[in-house]
């Protein structure tokens, strides 16, 4: 543990409790060396009134995801952690009619996590797929096919949405994080 | 509602389903799109596959792609959830992955490039009407070219000047990329380094 690491200081804390940054824990397994805990954020870049993101972080200050295979037991955590909060994600949307969204009938979900600042606890994001977050991503095909424009300086560019997050309701932020502790519950 | 619940007698491998084709092959089978360099096993109902993506975005000369894939037929992430030992697979592969992608990547990191720092990218969707394949995927990819830039779900990307076009539309520019495939030497190598490290760990 690092004791200037807010998510190592995040991962002492019970169920239940609120982080400095807003964040609600709602999910934990494993112990100090192999465990996940994860949190709702307060924050959406979605639509605060439909959208929200779980955030899933490892307890030890793994830096890097490769750091993950260190441990079979810490690699395997995180695959029971990421499965039950995608399934508690999808009780959550089908109750709320997002499957209704799309002439598919399906739930969408998008994970994204990334590696890069040396120094950071490595956290990973599971999303409602849909909105300005919902777009293609550069790995994804139709991110290829964009058009290209050039600015001023000759520098190639594709236009993008812009996404700007917005706080979720006191209320809706409650009743999603007291939804989440019971379903994530063992 | 058929996306999200598991099927009656478990999850099989389709006959129609490119990727399902993909986790039947042996690893070290090396194909025109991808190369299968590791299996947890061959059982649809608890085991996943690695392949290397003869496409890449990243910088051609030290970039590549990785997708990780269910044996089984699934679609949505929620159903790694229908078996614990299927959950675990997901996790020790994931770990294999990234793990593999590092080594490889300080295996071929150069002076010239300034300090290696250990850095990737972990990105899927499931059912999203952009992925050209229902069968899920997740695909695991480095950071170099272009595709070193923030994406969507990054606070990075809030923080972009939002710009205005003719049409009074907001945007926020991002780098283009071009998707090459890997040169055939270094896809070959890539692959078979990825076998060697993937399963001797």
């Amino acid at each position: 543990m690092e004791n200037s690491c807010n998510y190592c200081c995040e991962a002492l804390l019970n169920i239940g409790s609120q982080t400095n940054y807003g964040s609600i824990v709602i999910y934990k397994r494993g112990n100090k060396q192999n465990g996940w805990f994860a949190t709702l954020s307060p924050k959406t870049g979605g639509n605060p009134e439909k959208d929200f993101t779980v955030q899933l972080m490892p307890i030890p200050h793994i830096q890097h995801i490769s750091e993950i295979s260190d441990d079979s037991e810490l690699a395997k955590n995180y695959g029971l952690a990421f499965s039950k909060i995608a399934s508690a994600m999808n009780k959550i949307m089908k109750e709320e009619g997002r499957d209704e969204e799309n002439e598919e009938r399906v739930v969408r979900i998008g994970t994204y996590g990334k590696s890069k600042h040396p120094t950071e606890h490595f956290h990973i994001k599971l999303f409602p797929w849909t909105g300005a977050i919902g777009q293609p991503y550069t790995v994804d095909s139709s991110f290829g096919s964009k058009e290209i424009f050039k600015d001023e300086q000759s520098k190639e560019y594709t236009k993008m949405e812009p996404v700007k997050k917005k706080m979720i309701e006191e209320k809706r932020l409650n009743s999603l994080s007291n939804k989440l502790i019971t379903l994530l519950k063992d | 509602m058929a996306d999200i619940i598991l099927p009656r007698k478990g999850l099989v491998s389709l006959d129609d389903c490119i990727l399902c084709s993909e986790g039947k092959k042996e690893i070290g089978s090396i194909g025109n799109k991808a190369a299968i360099i590791y299996k947890s096993g061959r059982n649809p109902a608890i085991d996943w596959f690695i392949t290397l993506q003869r496409s890449n975005i990243s910088d051609p000369k030290r970039g590549f792609t990785l997708m990780l894939m269910p044996i089984g037929h699934l679609t949505a992430f929620s159903q790694i959830h229908g078996s614990r030992e299927l959950a675990q697979n997901y996790g020790l592969t994931f770990a294999k992955a990234h793990y593999g992608m590092q080594v490889i990547r300080l295996e071929e990191w150069k002076p010239k490039y300034g300090s290696f720092t250990f850095s990737a990218v972990n990105y899927g969707k499931c059912a999203s009407n952009i992925n050209t394949q229902e069968h899920l995927h997740v695909k695991a990819y480095t950071l170099d070219g272009n595709a070193n830039q923030p994406s969507p779900s990054d606070t990075e990307w809030i923080k972009k000047e939002n710009l205005n076009d003719s049409h009074g539309e907001r945007y926020v520019k991002a780098l283009p990329v071009l998707k090459e495939g890997l040169d055939k030497e270094r896809y070959h190598h890539l692959a078979s380094r990825l076998i060697e490290i993937c399963n001797n760990f």
